[in-house]
């Protein structure tokens, strides 16, 4: 029986796990291993994936993926038992106190080898996606990084020096879930902790998914790196009935445990102390063997110890940590073993020693490696944790997820959640403040004007203030609540958790067009800003997943687009804005499927990679944080408009106001910009927007697209409204949303898939919006519209 | 030209200047990690 053939609430024991390569090894670092419970908690809306539960936490994976594991029913005995890490009697704090990472303790106070005085202490934070790393690194640095609920926000390294330790630099990296990278993000983790070697590591554990979680403290450890396990959430795990003996496990793991809640800034003060102790002091994880020797035979001992042995020399000119090395070299990873520069007997050898290893252990290799792990894990679980039966948390993102991703719900949820969120952002909440901003603008430009006219200012300075400044920069200002509403509700649907079930229930969908459900995170990104949506792309393990969710990314409407469709359905379509709105975002999409199926057939051919994803409990949004996220992007917005869009607005005004002998014209089709653009004026004219200004103002988009209107205000002083048709200001519409990303986003681009890709994205973007807003032109024109 | 002209003046290079300032530090803030930290000379 495969695990795809199970029934809904059926809890079965994995037998065998089939497949091959990094996504094998993905498996069995989430805990897929032979000997573990697994139970099927639902299949999504349109009946794959799967979402399954083992180790306390919720996993997503396809049925093809299913298929591929080997299950047995639970045994008649084993129903109804208590699960192994839930034995613990309540024996809290019976244990003595080792004191690992304490002055006094773990050696003589003032004594010990500290590093030499003003060293930089070079801090590394290494967790699992989603347990809580960035809200740890805000708490001990004081900055304000975005954090989220789904795995993956973080996909990048960031620093900053410890809160009243200046003498401490810490870094906050992508989630891993092991020392085995899958996807690009974990590269970057990886090889900051192997070849930056950081005096001290934090590692994160989230304690109510601990046994996972601890799957990565294993393999730390064996990176022979001072290091501090922050045992987090905390408080969630005792208001449940649970607990840990912090004692117990700081005495099994052999570092520093300490108890935290970083959400509550609870221990971080005893964290901070810890870790800068261990890493001035380097003091390192108490030598000890992890794989038993009597363990099932011994035959991981034995073979981590014969391939360590072998392998030492070469470990150590390459500089890696001994047991990582060996544990690595028997699992297989091939960057580690080239590194290791192996000559062909000692390859054979090990070959030999892993061979005997599996057929003694009647696992493969990998799956022997990972099953001692948590063998060992389970060991210091029944000693030191007391679980909570389920927690509240669980328990409520159960009932919610019943209707959220529901068989017949999912979908029309998430549509009323989307139409709610547009609906409150455009006609409600951010038209409310964008009219109240708009009017002290107008008001303000008024009071200027009238006082330079007053004054009799010079007629190129009063052009340049009233003309340049306040048209330019003002125009735009009126935008700013409803972008940072927009990203108000991204970020609520980030925070709750909501977006990591999108993925879910989205996942057959995106599969038929070449994608996999972890495209919709970055997708949803887009419609705030393309250039974090491209960013967001590095938690996917595929090059192909990857390469495409970029390319596609540029046909969800970005925020920076929504003043170009506002100004227009303000002076076309005031009556039947919404629809334009939606129509639009739609039309995005829709256009992004059609892209999306001919780079499948084209550019990307092959199947979307399997899509194992974590499902995180449903958590209330952080006020702090969401704020914090309205006041960057507020910010942001405000930064682009005094810098980016004050100079092209000024540098549009002079070259629109000045001929070429520097003369100031009275009609603009007289000016130097009107010379320069009339030659590409053609291109724009089979779309009814053939007006040299029209170019100018999309040309001066590419550096911002809020630019766009001031553009369009300067140039046709204020009167843009009425030089169009309304089939022109359609057409203008499409063009607007369809063509190039900004040079921000194509600069972010550059950064992920080169020059060539990025180049290649502003040529087929503008090829496609031209091609659009032409069939919607004749379209119109077929329904008689000029 | 009157002193109020040149008052204006003076203020809008002002302006300029710390917009110019904006777009460069702007610029700037946004080279990011490129994951390949081995070779990354940003550090």
């Amino acid at each position: 029986m495969t695990l795809r053939d199970i029934e809904t609430g059926q809890t079965v024991i994995i037998d065998k796990v089939g497949g091959s390569g990094a996504l094998r090894q993905h498996f069995l670092d989430m805990g897929v291993i032979p000997g573990a419970e697994i139970t099927l908690e639902k299949l999504a809306p349109m009946g794959d994936p799967m979402e399954l539960r083992l180790h306390g936490y919720e996993l997503t994976l396809r049925l093809a993926d299913a298929e591929q594991i080997e299950v047995s029913p639970l045994p008649d005995k084993v129903k109804g038992e208590v699960k192994r890490s839930s034995t613990i009697s309540d024996s809290r704090h019976s244990s003595e106190h080792p004191g690992l990472g304490e002055g006094g303790k773990f050696h003589p106070k003032g004594s010990g080898d500290p590093l030499p005085k003003g060293t930089t202490l070079r801090l590394a934070l290494v967790g699992n996606q989603n347990s809580g790393k960035t809200t740890l690194f805000n708490r001990l640095t004081g900055s304000k990084q975005h954090v989220g609920n789904f795995p993956g926000v973080t996909v990048d390294r960031k620093d900053g020096a410890v809160k009243g330790h200046p003498e401490a630099v810490i870094t906050d990296l992508p989630g891993i879930y092991s020392m085995s990278p899958y996807s690009s993000e974990e590269i970057v983790s990886r090889s900051f902790v192997l070849d930056e070697k950081p005096h001290a590591i934090i590692n994160i554990v989230d304690v109510t998914n601990i046994e996972r979680n601890l799957y990565l403290t294993v393999q730390l450890l064996e990176m022979d790196i001072p290091m501090v396990v922050a045992l987090n959430m905390m408080d969630e795990l005792t208001a449940n009935g649970g607990s840990i003996d912090v004692n117990e496990m700081e005495l099994m793991l052999g570092v520093p445990v300490v108890p935290i809640s970083a959400a509550k800034d609870q221990g971080i003060e005893e964290l901070v102390q810890h870790v800068l102790h261990v890493a001035r002091y380097q003091e390192r994880p108490v030598k000890q063997d992890l794989c038993g020797r009597t363990e099932k035979g011994g035959a991981v001992h034995r073979c981590l110890h014969s391939i360590a042995h072998l392998i030492e020399d070469h470990a150590e000119s390459a500089g890696l940590p001994l047991r990582f090395a060996a544990s690595k070299v028997a699992e297989g990873d091939a960057l580690i073993t080239e590194q290791l520069g192996l000559e062909q007997n000692e390859l054979e050898t090990v070959e030999h020693i892993a061979a005997q290893l599996e057929k003694e252990r009647g696992l493969d290799r990998s799956a022997a490696i990972a099953e001692m792990r948590f063998s060992f894990i389970f060991r210091v679980c029944s000693a030191s944790v007391k679980k909570p039966a389920e927690s509240r948390e669980h328990i409520r993102s159960k009932r919610i997820d019943r209707i959220l991703t529901g068989k017949y719900t999912a979908i029309p949820v998430f549509i009323l959640i989307m139409g709610a969120v547009s609906f409150l952002t455009f006609n409600v909440i951010g038209k409310f403040f964008q009219d109240l901003i708009e009017m002290g603008v107008g008001w303000l430009t008024e009071l200027t004007d009238a006082a330079l006219t007053a004054s009799n200012v010079n007629e190129v300075i009063h052009g340049i203030i009233i003309g340049g400044l306040f048209e330019g920069v003002g125009s735009v200002l009126s935008f700013l609540p409803i972008i940072v509403i927009l990203f108000f509700f991204l970020s609520l649907l980030e925070d709750s958790g909501y977006i990591a079930r999108v993925a879910f229930f989205m996942d057959k969908l995106l599969r038929r067009i070449g994608l996999s459900g972890r495209s919709i995170v970055p997708m949803l990104i887009g419609f705030g800003c393309s250039v974090p949506a491209v960013m967001a792309t590095r938690t996917m393990p595929s090059e192909r997943d990857r390469k495409m969710t970029i390319l596609l990314t540029p046909f969800m409407s970005c925020s920076a687009k929504m003043p170009i469709y506002a100004f227009f359905v303000d002076a076309f379509f005031p009556d039947i804005g919404w629809l334009i709105y939606i129509g639009l975002y739609a039309l995005g999409v829709v256009i992004g499927i059609i892209a999306a199926c001919i780079y499948k057939g084209t550019l990307f051919k092959g199947e979307a990679v399997p899509f194992v994803m974590e499902l995180p409990n449903y958590r209330i949004p952080g006020v702090r944080n969401t704020l914090m996220l309205m006041w960057d992007k507020a910010k942001d917005f405000l930064q682009r408009a005094f810098s980016v869009i004050l100079i092209a607005s000024l540098a549009v005004w002079f070259l629109s106001s000045f001929d070429l002998s520097m003369k100031l014209v009275d009609d603009t089709e007289n000016s130097i910009l009107a010379a320069a653009a009339g030659f590409l004026a053609p291109v724009m004219a089979p779309l009814g927007l053939g007006d040299w200004r029209i170019l100018v103002s999309l040309v001066c988009g590419f550096m911002a697209k809020e630019s766009v209107v001031s553009m369009l205000e300067i140039l046709y002083a204020g009167d843009a409204a009425t030089a169009m048709t309304t089939l022109a200001a359609l057409s203008f519409l499409v063009f607007s949303l369809l063509y190039t990303p900004c040079v921000a986003a194509i600069a972010a681009v550059k950064r992920e898939l080169g020059g060539k890709w990025a180049a290649g994205v502003v040529f087929w973007q503008c090829l496609v919006a031209w091609l659009a807003a032409f069939i919607v032109r004749l379209v119109g024109m077929l329904f008689g519209g000029v | 030209m009157n002193v109020l002209d040149i008052i204006l003046i003076v203020v809008i290079a002002a302006v300029i200047a710390g917009a110019v300032f904006l777009s460069v530090r702007r610029k700037k803030k946004g080279s990011s990690c490129c994951g390949d930290c081995a070779k990354c000379k940003k550090r």
